[in-house]
């Protein structure tokens, strides 16, 4: 794991500390960024405001540098059906 | 009218509203593609935005939805979000009862 991928997950964590989260690197650049957080926290939250929870603080913290981070969020229930 | 006055009344007057970069009939970034095709996919009547047209709307609806991205699809003058969000809920189903069309 990267330094920068240990980064992003540790700000998020930072935010949401009851999430689970993981963080990829998948073309290996340092600059693409793929992460799935999960999070009992947002039950009952539009995918819009989920997405800004984990995005803020990162926005925050990188001040722009982030250049690209896919992201993909669920409530633990969500998570447990795509996992069927 | 201020760019934010233009953005509420574009979103008050059609009730599925997308800002995209080109034009349904020829979107200039993949992305607003995905939108564009998601919704003629699903029979949707919508109006859009072309923000390449005009800097202070590209800017100013970063601001309103305060949304780094574009597109932004509103519908009933709600912001649903950007490309990645809109594809996973037609994925999920989610999106289809929003826009009142059947599963397809």
């Amino acid at each position: 794991m990267s330094d920068l991928t240990k980064q992003i997950e540790e700000i998020i964590l930072g935010a949401i500390p009851n999430a689970q989260v993981m963080v990829r690197d998948p073309m290996n650049d340092g600059a693409h960024f793929e992460a799935t957080v999960i999070s009992e926290s947002f039950v009952g939250m539009s995918l819009v405001n989920q997405h800004r929870q984990v995005m803020q603080p990162l926005k925050n913290a990188f001040a722009g540098d982030l250049h690209a981070l896919a992201l993909k969020t669920y409530t633990p229930e969500k998570w447990a059906s795509t996992q069927g | 009218m201020t760019i934010t006055e233009r953005i509420q009344n574009d979103i008050d007057t059609n009730r599925v509203m997308l800002f995209m970069k080109g034009i349904p009939e020829a979107p200039m970034c993949g992305f607003s593609k995905s939108v564009v095709d998601i919704l003629k996919h699903l029979d949707v009547d919508f109006a859009s935005a072309n923000v390449l047209e005009h800097m202070e709307l590209r800017e100013g609806i970063k601001e309103f939805s305060d949304w780094p991205t574009i597109p932004q699809l509103y519908v009933d003058g709600k912001f649903i979000g950007g490309c990645d969000i809109t594809v996973e809920m037609f994925q999920s189903g989610e999106l289809q009862p929003l826009l009142q069309v059947k599963d397809a």
